[in-house]
């Protein structure tokens, strides 16, 4: 059989590919948990598993297709594909619908652990009553695992009345201990609902702010970027290549050691900058305490951090202009300023685009300058201590997930992080349709 | 191919048998330097190796919970605050204690300590060292401590110069601004039930005393002009370190580095602010020692865990940088050491930070209000009260 041709052909290639992994592991995983009904065993025997359906499976299949054995080259990058990224975007919508946090993981809750007496089949007497011990009130249908050394069992709670309780099955071994489990559970749209009620203290100004803050950092530093681009292309600037490294030493040092420096010399009273300020005469500027004054220092940081980038950016663009175009513009007589705007600029346009849109992209989810530099702040009045005046929606997600909120709610975060996925995907299409990029680049 | 993997699988489980135990820990310098001479100690007489390793303060919590049940987690960590104790025992990560430990050694350390470490009626760790914050005092500049608020302002205004400052600390943190809402009427966050339980729904920090603390803080820096713009923990750790600082509000963690910079400091509790009924008093934070229930080696990391809380061990930890050990027999003997003399004043006057994890949910409003109410001079601080009550309140009930 032949290879069949197009898109029908990748298609089918990859779904087969795909379905073979998904089997393995499939298998490797089943497998591992009926083993483990009889000993504990290692981990890797899931690896062992799955490659012994996988190799087999992949001899096999190149037998019925003889034209999938090239495609096997893929096998290694499909797989990390489907780990690193397929199944944590799958887990992440998974999870923006249940309310997954580090109290409610699923894990059993060992505050609760309380020793069982007396054990007849599935009913256990417990040193303590049950509604105390395992905090729970009704107890029927709560899930628990009862244990001892080297061996675990889930089950439900029946009924619960006193110091026993009755459980759904028989454990299959002695019981020592019984704990309380801490399950999590869908709870549908409500992450969304709860996202939705901050709307008007937190979703709608850190979305506003988010949006200026993309597009402003963005054509500050393309506009210094080309500015200095230009100059550095004219070939009768001396030393160019000096001003050229000095120039890029911004984008050389890490950013992250950058914007912590910046963070001591923007400091109100004990900064270097507002000291210099000082002598110059100017009172000192609140840069980092001040709600307006920090979206400031915020550009003017991405600025230093970011216009090497625009800069060197043009300096590639500009280097793919043909000298005769400003030879002919020169013989019929066009001056410089007319040669930039009537040939240089236009052509620019296009490869500058594509570049332009990817930076907004980039500092719509630009965490770390936000995390690093203010922590998303300072406070603003009328507006929730997660959502602060500097802080994007990136960075509110964070916030939400990991510091308010049970400090681990991975459930919300996981549905800010879809919302966010929603809005990004927006803006990105609504770009391209309006700049036509994607046509340009085609 | 099962000839070799037989024999890895038996190599692995050797060395399983052989032992070893991983220790997260955040401390640096001379207590790490205590830790890795235990840990060596501890495999001399036993044989288990115990490795340390370094993990930012910051990290730890988030990191145990989720790694712990997947085997990813170290098999103890030395050492954890005790708010942390709710939300990771709630995780089921932590092994509960009280059947490894005897009575005589719950007799010898402080019943606060006790309290701190016990969640859902349950010892979840080996509780070590105690700390709080408290008024640290620089002697070239201070020479008695101030007793009231009337000489703590004289002093503090008259040592504010244009080379040195009178009294700086880390005025944008809860934790460190919690002894003045003590002071204003806050027994503590929450109340208690009538079980003697903290009661989440009852939050004590809103209403008067919220206006009254905040006005005060937002005083030291617009009416009193004591802690300008700027200041944060850096600043203000950094001033007395260079001893250009005489008082500052700061806790045991920070003697070290004041010892190393030839610092002559005393300890004192900070005087009543004016107009409060009580006198100031901080959050107790009490650090212990906890195992991972999901350990695969649990008995050598409980006797480890055991051994570093002895009463002579927590002595040299005291001497190699200085925390206050919640161990009776310790603190006897280190009776005379200025500091823990110092810091057992200061104690006395404190209560224990929250360990349920609703706790959790204050932090972020209760920042959030404390820099609104600094930021400006004008700010409004009834209405920024009430939105903080509100939003704490509205987490909690989630």
């Amino acid at each position: 059989m032949k290879h069949p041709p197009g898109l029908t052909g990748f298609l089918l290639a990859l779904s087969l590919l795909l379905g073979l992994l998904i089997l393995s592991t499939g298998v490797g995983v089943l497998g591992y948990l009926v083993l483990e009904a009889y000993f504990a065993p290692p981990g890797w025997s899931i690896l062992v598993l799955a490659l012994l359906v996988l190799v087999p499976g992949a001899i096999l299949v190149g037998r019925l297709f003889p034209w999938l054995t090239d495609w096997y080259y893929f096998l290694p990058a499909l797989s990390f594909l489907l780990v690193f990224t397929l199944y944590p975007i799958a887990l992440t919508v998974y999870l923006a619908f249940t309310d997954y946090s580090g109290r409610k993981n699923g894990f059993p809750d060992r505050s609760t652990e309380t020793r069982v007496l007396k054990q007849e089949g599935p009913r256990l007497t417990l040193e303590e009553p049950v509604r105390e011990a395992l905090r729970c009130d009704p107890c029927t249908g709560e899930p628990v695992e009862v244990y001892s050394e080297g061996h675990r069992a889930r089950a439900r709670i029946l009924e619960a009345e006193g110091p026993t309780l009755l459980l759904d099955r028989t454990p299959p071994f002695p019981v020592e201990y019984v704990a309380k489990v801490n399950a999590f559970q869908f709870v549908g749209l409500k992450n969304f609902g709860f996202i939705l009620s901050q709307a008007s203290k937190a979703l709608l100004p850190v979305f506003a702010w988010n949006v200026a803050f993309a597009l402003s950092t963005v054509l500050l530093n393309a506009f210094l970027g080309l500015v200095l681009g230009l100059i550095l292309n004219n070939k009768a600037l001396k030393l160019r290549n000096f001003y050229r490294t000095v120039l890029i030493v911004s984008w050389a040092l890490p950013g992250v050691i950058t914007v912590q420096v910046f963070v001591a010399l923007l400091n109100y009273n004990f900064g270097a900058i507002n000291r210099l300020l000082g002598v110059l005469g100017v009172y000192p500027i609140p840069w980092l305490n001040d709600p307006d004054w920090a979206k400031v220092a915020i550009l003017l940081v991405n600025l230093w951090l970011g216009f090497p980038y625009m800069m060197t950016a043009t300096l590639g663009a500009l280097s793919t202009i043909p000298d005769e175009l400003y030879e002919a513009a020169k013989v019929d007589g066009a001056t410089p300023w007319q040669a930039l705007w009537g040939i240089t600029l236009p052509l620019l346009e296009k490869p500058m685009v594509p570049i332009l849109l990817s930076s907004f992209a980039f500092n719509f989810n630009n965490f770390y300058i936000i995390y690093l530099l203010t922590g998303g702040g300072p406070a603003q009045e009328g507006r929730l201590a997660t959502a602060q005046a500097t802080d994007i929606l990136i960075s509110w997600a964070y916030k939400t997930a990991f510091s308010a909120e049970g400090q681990s709610a991975y459930g919300l975060g996981a549905a800010i992080s879809l919302l966010i996925f929603a809005i990004t995907v927006a803006i990105s299409l609504v770009n391209f349709r309006v700049t036509g990029a994607l046509r340009e680049v085609r | 191919m099962k000839r070799a993997l037989a024999a890895l699988a038996l190599g692995l489980s050797l060395a399983l048998a052989q032992g070893k135990i991983t220790v997260w820990t955040h401390f640096g310098g001379p207590e790490l330097e205590w830790l890795k001479a235990q840990a060596q100690a501890y495999e001399k007489t036993s044989g288990t190796k115990v490795e340390v390793v370094e993990v930012p303060f910051g990290d730890i919590k988030q990191k145990f919970i989720l790694g712990a049940p997947q085997g990813q987690a170290a098999d103890l960590v030395v050492s954890i605050p005790h708010d942390w104790l709710g939300e990771m025992a709630q995780a089921g990560v932590l092994e509960p204690m009280g059947k490894y430990v005897t009575q005589s050694y719950l007799s010898d350390l402080q019943s606060v300590a006790v309290e701190a470490f016990t969640f859902g009626g349950k010892l979840m760790g080996l509780p070590a060292f105690a700390e709080s914050v408290a008024l640290i005092y620089n002697k070239k500049y201070v020479k008695e401590p101030p007793k009231t608020w009337e000489e703590f302002l004289a002093l503090a205004q008259k040592l504010t110069t244009g080379s040195t400052f009178g009294f700086l600390y880390n005025i944008g943190d809860p934790y460190f601004n919690f002894g003045f809402f003590r002071a204003f009427g806050a027994e503590n966050v929450f109340a208690k039930d009538a079980k003697g339980n903290l009661d989440p729904s009852k939050l004590l920090l809103g209403g008067e005393v919220g206006e009254k603390a905040l006005s005060f803080i937002k005083d030291l820096r617009f009416r009193y002009n004591l802690v300008p713009e700027g200041v944060d923990y850096g600043v203000a750790d950094g001033a007395f370190k260079d001893g250009a600082l005489a008082m500052i509000i700061n806790g045991p963690w920070a003697l070290g580095d004041y010892k190393k910079a030839k610092i002559d400091f005393g300890i004192a509790p900070f005087p009543t602010p004016p107009g409060a009924k009580n006198p100031w008093g901080p959050f107790l934070g009490v650090q212990g020692v906890v195992v991972n229930a999901y350990s695969k080696n649990k008995t050598a990391a409980v006797n480890f865990a055991k051994t570093l809380v002895t009463g002579k061990n927590l002595v040299s930890f005291n001497q190699a940088g200085g925390r206050i050990p919640v161990s009776k027999s310790a603190a006897k003997t280190l009776e005379k050491d200025p500091v823990v003399a110092g810091f057992s004043r200061v104690f006395a006057l404190g209560t224990p930070m929250p360990n349920i994890p609703e706790m959790g949910k204050v932090w972020g409003p209760w920042a959030n209000a404390i820099s609104l109410a600094i930021q400006r001079p004008d700010s409004n601080v009834k209405k920024i009260v009430e939105d903080m009550v509100a939003e704490i309140k509205k987490a909690i009930g989630r």
